[in-house]
């Protein structure tokens, strides 16, 4: 499929901004070197992908969003019953209007911190269907729009409860839309790193909190009071969720050196994601604020500048967050030190 | 003859497994049919064949491990339809903790080859 690629600003005068090294024309530098290298480089491996210029040189805001919520009604057939558009007023139902809310917010950070346009940075529309299946406890990104189950009562109540759950799934699509990570191995775990990651940020820009005041939970509030546990997982501390008699344990490695190498859960990426979602934990610690300020403008920057390859591993994508980091801040920035840092407490080679 | 599925994956990332001991000939005879009508010659055997048999994962979608006597199929949740579907609701419903064990951490020794 043949990808069109519009430059509102001509090459011409990117490559005159991209040559420039005065110090306060940096970030301007570098966004016209990421549009260059979308202009003369072809991406045709993934149809997919729309090269998004960078903020600072889009002239287009974000569009509103348009969301619709479906009701599957118990049953497993997709989307199902249409009760919520754009605009439409609160149904009374959780699920759904919790999923709309939910929509709402994940495209708000996403525009208002990143100026993207919805999971494809063209205003897609924006779709969530809720009581999927019976007693079904799991939520996915099916490729073109969110699922939600209702939990089993048992341990998971309904999934929409969780605003970095619903962040995370929408998240998918973001990926899905940008670098591609593969869904498996290492790959895999950034896949779902990046959906933690922007997942948590969504709660975070909700509650309007810093990064001291943030949870740094994924989907906090989903166990039944039963459960001996506080959420999925922790990116602040992976390995210490849960720990229940009937559940286990948290699984998650925190550092390279407990890394799991196993064939399950497409290579363990639900697992392995504790690694680079530490990392992100450890960026945002060190330099206090806003996380979807500085950190995710980095992390957001690394997986949409076209650099990350699908089957990007730790290393390489760790390396990418280095130099994301150089490109917005500067080589001798606090960010730049930060994300070194990060890397290197997490134990993976930079 | 044990009949064993084992659900990996999922956002919660939570393996569960539901076992169901087919002991007397009553209970193998309601079994056969539905054994007999999944094509285990069909499917991947592991997770790990499973993986690269279904080209995009949806993620956060489950994978589905099922062991019935000598016989086993790994399948994405996507592919979980028909007779396989049949075998886990009939299997769920059966096993003796209906609410599925869970097992902390996913289970590796299919893939090291050993015998069941």
């Amino acid at each position: 499929m043949h990808v069109q690629f519009c430059s509102i600003v001509p090459p011409y005068l990117l490559r005159r901004l991209a040559q420039q090294d005065a110090p306060g024309f940096s970030s301007a530098a570098s966004a016209a070197r990421k549009a260059l290298g979308h202009v003369e480089s072809f991406q045709a491996t993934r149809a997919q992908a729309v090269p998004v210029l960078p903020p600072g040189l889009r002239q287009v805001k974000p569009g509103p969003v348009s969301r619709t919520i479906y009701d599957a009604g118990g049953e497993e057939t997709l989307p199902g019953r249409l009760v919520r558009d754009e605009g439409g007023k609160a149904t009374g139902d959780a699920a759904a209007d919790e999923a709309y809310d939910g929509l709402g917010n994940t495209h708000r950070l996403y525009a208002d911190a990143f100026g993207r346009d919805s999971v494809d940075g063209r205003g897609l529309k924006l779709d969530a269907t809720v009581h999927f299946g019976k007693l079904y406890d799991n939520a996915f990104w099916n490729g073109s729009q969110m699922v939600f189950g209702d939990g089993d009562g048992d341990v998971f109540q309904r999934f929409t409860k969780s605003v970095s759950v619903i962040g995370h799934e929408l998240a998918h699509g973001v990926t899905q839309y940008s670098a591609g990570l593969a869904y498996r191995n290492q790959a895999g775990a950034l896949n779902e790193s990046m959906s933690d990651v922007f997942g948590a940020l969504v709660e975070q820009f909700v509650k309007n909190q810093s990064a001291a005041e943030a949870s740094w939970l994924i989907g906090e509030g989903l166990f039944t009071p039963k459960v001996q546990g506080l959420a999925l997982r922790s990116m602040k501390a992976p390995g210490t969720a849960y720990d229940d008699d009937v559940l286990g344990k948290d699984p998650q490695p925190d550092s390279m050196d407990s890394y799991v190498r196993t064939s399950a859960d497409n290579g363990g990426v639900h697992i392995n994601s504790g690694i680079p979602n530490r990392a992100f934990f450890l960026v945002a610690d060190a330099l206090g604020g806003f996380a979807w300020e500085a950190p995710g403008r980095i992390w957001y920057e690394t997986l949409t500048n076209g650099s990350l390859p699908a089957a990007a591993t730790f290393t390489v994508f760790a390396r990418a967050t280095v130099r994301a980091a150089a490109d917005l801040f500067g080589a001798a920035s606090p960010e730049h030190d930060a994300v070194r840092a990060a890397w290197e407490t997490v134990k993976v080679k930079v | 003859m044990k009949i064993k599925v084992e659900r990996t994956g999922g956002i919660a990332a939570m393996t569960r497994v539901w076992t169901v001991d087919a002991r007397t000939d009553s209970d193998l005879s309601q079994w056969q049919p539905i054994l007999e009508a999944c094509p285990w010659d069909a499917v991947p055997s592991t997770p790990r064949a499973a993986a690269a048999a279904f080209e995009a994962p949806q993620p956060d979608r489950f994978i589905y491990s099922i062991t019935a006597g000598q016989r086993r199929a790994a399948l994405p949740e996507q592919a979980l339809t028909g007779p396989w579907r049949i075998l886990v609701d009939t299997a769920r419903a059966a096993s003796e903790q209906s609410a599925g064990a869970f097992r902390p951490g996913p289970d590796d020794d299919a893939e090291a080859g050993s015998p069941s």
